[in-house]
């Protein structure tokens, strides 16, 4: 009797991983992406100044031992703050991206679910665009200078102004992915059963949106960072005595030839951050699209 | 068509009052106009400061203070600016245009560009030009428009310091005192250079990513096979039947992105110190000028809404089924 050997059953994260290694960049953009975070994590210990001391021997100093990224002119440690500044920047990013993506699903889906059903939902499903629509025409960036020169500069501000800000374009995104799921069997049967309205929407629709919404939060850290960073770097973001990587180049734009090193830590931080997180949501999406290279074979 | 256009037209005004009554409400929330007056050393007598808040209507309630303001707006006064020498009308009509020409001139040059590498990288899907292509636009969406700008800026000083010569102008919209004539346009045209092309690459990045997407959906369609089987020549089959049919989702992406390429344009205004909409705005929140801040949301926003009308407008030319009920 010959036994027939069948490989392991691998679940989806085993299976999509297999999928996300196939692409070279996005693994190279994840393994930076992790050595950034951990930068932020422990590159604390490997110096003896915090982001906030004041070194007057060595005022706009170069790289030294003492200070291996060199001094600010007012005698901040140049590496101290790039490690302060890249949390602040990401908590900020992430924050941000985790909110947004959650409204814009949960928004989105509602918009939907109620557009497939009566009168009242088609009139609900119209009322959420309107608002969505509306709040697409404003400036951000007007609104988001208003509200940080009201929060004094405070990152918790910038977060819910940031939050509030910049979740319609993926409700929008998401609405025209669920007028498409809310006419599946399963939606429909759900319905006849007598399920309410917003665990349909919770159970039934968000999660068959999942691999949608982890492209989407990894594109808008991208797009948060970039915000945080040009808000900064004019005086309406994070303000002293924090540091972002936006408030490093704004010091460091005006000294670009004379002190290049207050430049080209947080730009070339910035610049990682924002390039291997760009890869990462590529591989995400390749991975999770059946249609794609990577992601039409197991 | 004149009909739906007359309808957004109206539908777009309860989103003026209402965006512009939200600034209006943050604005004043954002701190008192008079600090400006009150960290003078010695401060300004009592009577003064009086003055000054009867002036810019501070003794009276938000809404009334809003409503005056929006009266006054229909007759053509913005309102009283903190900065009391300046007429809010004047200064936002001579920096709309210095605005204007960096961000249209941008869109035309990112829209060509995108259109351009689109299709080409499209038509050449895999090849080496397609991946050239994909890496330069991963680059310039990863890099935000302040930094590029940084890096154009100091390209343009190292390029004059070499060559002896100012041949690259880094600061301002144009020469003080302003040239006359001829020599004129060729100083606005030559300050141009580095804001638009800092603002351009910016949207081309994601707008050629855009069109390629969009242009290889439709190669694959039905109707471009049975054009291309009807022996129709290659680049008829590409321009007329492809192209036409791929632009439409870009439309509605430029039109979007209106809003946030007049955003990009206030930080490039900064790093190249134009004297336009955005270094306009930057002051006004600075100095807590509220009417300042509400008009210059006006102006910006009847910009988007008019992109999104001529978007909207320009789908019925692009795809004849579009009918305007």
């Amino acid at each position: 009797m010959t036994t027939i050997r069948t490989a392991p059953r691998r679940g989806r994260a085993a299976l999509l991983w297999r999928r996300y290694r196939r692409s070279t960049p996005a693994v190279a953009g994840l393994a930076i992406f992790a050595t950034l975070v951990s930068f932020t994590l422990v590159g604390g210990l490997f110096t003896p100044y915090d982001h906030t001391d004041v070194d007057f021997t060595a005022l706009t100093q170069g790289p030294s031992a003492e200070h291996p990224f060199g001094t600010t002119a007012g005698g901040n440690d140049v590496y101290a703050q790039a490690v302060h500044g890249l949390q602040r920047s990401l908590l900020i990013a992430v924050s941000v991206s985790l909110l947004t993506t959650l409204t814009a699903a949960v928004v989105g889906s509602t918009a939907a679910y109620l557009g497939g059903g009566g009168t009242w939902g088609r009139r609900g499903e119209r009322a959420v665009l309107g608002v969505v629509h509306f709040l697409m025409v404003v400036p951000a960036f007007l609104i988001l200078s208003l509200a940080s020169q009201w929060g004094s500069g405070d990152y918790r501000i910038l977060i819910l102004a940031l939050s509030a800000l910049g979740w319609m374009t993926g409700a929008r995104v998401v609405w025209t992915v669920v007028t498409a799921l809310r006419e599946r069997e399963y939606v429909q049967a759900a319905r006849f059963m007598g399920v309410r309205g917003p665990v349909i929407v919770l159970r039934h629709l968000i999660p068959n949106i999942g691999s949608l919404l982890i492209v989407s939060f990894t594109i808008t850290v991208v797009s948060v960072v970039q915000a945080e960073t040009a808000l900064s770097f004019i005086g309406f973001g994070v303000q002293v005595p924090d540091v972002s990587l936006g408030t490093m180049l704004a010091d460091g734009a005006s000294s670009m030839t004379t002190a290049p090193w207050l430049l080209t830590v947080p730009a070339t931080l910035l610049v990682l951050t924002t390039v291997s997180l760009a890869l990462v949501g590529d591989g995400l999406r390749d991975a999770l699209d059946p249609t794609s290279q990577a992601g039409g074979r197991a | 068509m004149l009909m739906y256009a007359v309808r957004r037209v109206v539908i777009s005004i309860p989103i003026l009052l209402v965006s512009s009554f939200i600034v209006f409400w943050l604005g004043t929330l954002s701190g008192n106009p008079l600090t400006p007056l009150l960290l003078r050393n010695p401060p300004p007598p009592q009577n003064v400061l009086d003055a000054e808040a009867a002036r810019l209507n501070l003794d009276q309630p938000l809404l009334p203070r809003y409503l005056s303001w929006l009266g006054g707006v229909l007759r053509g006064d913005f309102g009283p600016s903190v900065v009391s020498t300046q007429v809010i009308g004047d200064e936002l009509a001579a920096r709309f245009w210095v605005t204007m020409r960096l961000v249209i001139l941008a869109m035309v040059i990112a829209l060509v560009l995108a259109v351009a590498v689109g299709v080409w990288t499209a038509v050449r899907q895999y090849s080496r030009s397609d991946y050239a292509a994909t890496f330069l636009g991963f680059l310039f969406l990863a890099m935000p428009s302040f930094w590029l700008a940084i890096l154009l800026k100091q390209g343009g000083i190292d390029v004059n310091n070499i060559l002896g010569v100012q041949l690259i102008s880094t600061i301002g919209a144009e020469s003080i005192p302003p040239e006359q004539g001829l020599a004129r346009v060729v100083d606005i045209a030559g300050h141009l250079v580095l804001p638009t092309i800092a603002l351009a690459l910016i949207s081309y990045a994601s707008w050629s990513r855009f069109t390629r997407a969009s242009m290889l959906e439709t190669l694959n369609s039905d109707y471009v096979r049975l054009a291309r089987a009807k022996g129709l020549p290659r680049r008829t089959v590409m321009v007329r039947h492809a192209l036409r049919t791929a632009l439409i989702p870009l439309t509605t992406v430029t039109a979007l992105d209106m809003a946030a390429i007049l955003g990009g344009a206030v930080v490039t205004e900064r790093v190249f110190q134009w004297r336009g909409l955005g270094d306009f705005l930057l002051e006004s929140i600075k100095l807590y000028d509220t009417y300042a801040v509400a008009s210059w949301l006006l102006v910006t926003a009847v910009i988007v809404i008019a992109f999104n009308l001529v978007a909207d407008l320009l789908y019925g030319v692009l795809d004849p089924r579009i009918r305007y009920a």
